[in-house]
């Protein structure tokens, strides 16, 4: 109860990416704790999201932890974060084995990594690992893992460092002070298209939201058929096109012909793999009018053609 | 034809048209695992539409990278897919999943086999 409340307590302050552990018992507190780190996953997905959409560039990320081990995998140095994250004293961390900083499970999957480190002179890997805090939640985190080597020191040193995609409030707050910026440069060309004073940047309302979602949804749902135009398919869900075209932008993050299209493809992937259905057959179940048209979308997308992946996956080369 | 598989994962049954998947004890499903899963799951189907059923009773987690693969990726071939559920833990696991990774194809959570089995027959 009291690791629940900890929880709690950091995402109420914004920090997403704690877990609570699972035990295999069927109660309603272990309800609770799977729908708790669900719910984090979930927001903290909709932040690093949200910040995606709205600048359309590569989001960005910080250094989260680092930490900087000797040859027998202690700890010489680690950074100020890290001690804040694992709420341990910079004292706790050092010059201890970097394991005790890990649930059992990791301990055992670093120890191999940590094996076939040592036997490589210069090493680049990433491995997930899953920290411990000193108050008992969970951090399931990728590793990036770096051996280096000094000219005057003949043992290697190694580089563990911790990459979060950035839900600190401050940078989520330049996304969005970034967006109103750009959105207000943006804004001239659609008043001089429109000739009226100060159209404010669209707002999408709560029930907007729900009906390009629930567009999104029909899409998926009905892959084999044709779409209808944009305008009708607005009409039938509630809103105009333009709300459609530019809200589906801003919630997925492309456009709705694009999604469409990577929704088809990836569905014909997967049959292409796992099936011996005709390839024509897919491409009519995907929605695809014709073959050539079909085989040329998907070639351009994955970089090679239907006909290879096929092949490959009936060789079992992948 | 193969009609019995086993991973790491989970245990695969066909019968009478129905492909049975048992989830194994304890199981942390991230998305190498969902992965493999599908792919597993897809060999038992020989290219057929099946309406499948899966006891979820002993998963312990699934990540969210996992549950979008399993909800998108995860739906080929399926007509629909039944969810074997003990209230609480596997009870909540199945209604977070059905709300929010949205799978395209028809699911339900049952507590009981039969009512179950009945729901995967409309769709036989």
């Amino acid at each position: 109860m009291r690791q629940i409340n900890q929880m709690l307590l950091e995402m109420a302050s914004g920090n997403f990416f704690y877990r609570l552990e699972r035990s295999s018992q069927n109660n309603n507190v272990e309800a609770l704790i799977i729908m708790l780190n669900m719910l984090a996953e979930e927001i903290q997905e909709i932040l690093i999201h949200q910040g995606y959409a709205n600048t359309n560039e590569t989001f960005s990320q910080i250094v989260q932890m680092t930490f900087l081990l000797d040859e027998h995998g202690h700890v010489i140095m680690t950074n100020k974060e890290a001690c804040n994250i694992l709420s341990m004293l910079c004292t706790d961390i050092i010059n201890k084995p970097f394991e005790t900083l890990l649930i059992k499970k990791s301990q055992t999957k670093w120890k191999q990594c940590w094996e076939s480190l040592v036997l490589k002179n210069l090493h680049d890997t990433s491995l997930e690992l899953i920290f411990k805090t000193k108050s008992s939640l969970i951090i399931p985190k990728v590793c990036h893992i770096t051996t280096c080597k000094n000219k005057k020191e003949e043992q290697g040193q190694v580089i563990v460092t911790i990459i979060h995609q950035s839900t600190n409030q401050a940078e989520i707050e330049k996304k969005l002070k970034n967006r109103i910026t750009k959105s207000t440069r943006k804004e001239p060309s659609l008043e001089t298209k429109k000739n009226t004073s100060k159209t404010p940047k669209i707002r999408l309302s709560h029930d907007d939201i729900r009906k390009i979602r629930k567009g999104h949804d029909i899409i998926v749902n009905n892959l084999d058929k044709e779409l209808p135009s944009l305008r009708d398919f607005a009409l039938q869900l509630g809103t105009n096109e333009f709300k459609l075209k530019y809200g589906f932008k801003e919630l997925y993050g492309t456009t709705v012909y694009r999604f469409l299209l990577l929704e088809r493809l990836k569905k014909s992937k997967m049959m292409i793999q796992y099936t011996d259905l005709q390839l024509k057959s897919i491409a009519h179940m995907v929605g695809f009018k014709s073959f050539p048209h079909f085989s040329r979308a998907f070639k351009k997308h994955f970089e090679y053609t239907p006909s290879e992946l096929r092949k490959k996956a009936l060789n079992e080369e992948i | 034809m193969l009609t019995y598989f086993r991973n790491d994962y989970a245990e695969y049954s066909l019968d009478e048209g129905i492909l049975y998947i048992t989830y194994l004890k304890d199981v942390s499903i991230d998305l190498n695992a969902a992965i493999q899963i599908v792919k597993d799951r897809l060999s038992l189907h020989e290219s057929q539409f099946l309406p499948v059923l899966c006891d979820i009773r002993d998963v312990k987690e699934v990540n969210k990278s996992a549950r979008a693969y399993l909800a998108i990726e995860g739906s080929t071939l399926i007509k629909a897919v039944a969810f074997i559920v003990e209230p609480p833990v596997s009870e909540m696991l199945s209604e977070f999943y059905i709300q929010t990774s949205n799978p395209p194809v028809p699911t339900k959570a049952f507590i009981d086999m039969e009512e179950a089995l009945a729901f995967l027959n409309s769709f036989k």
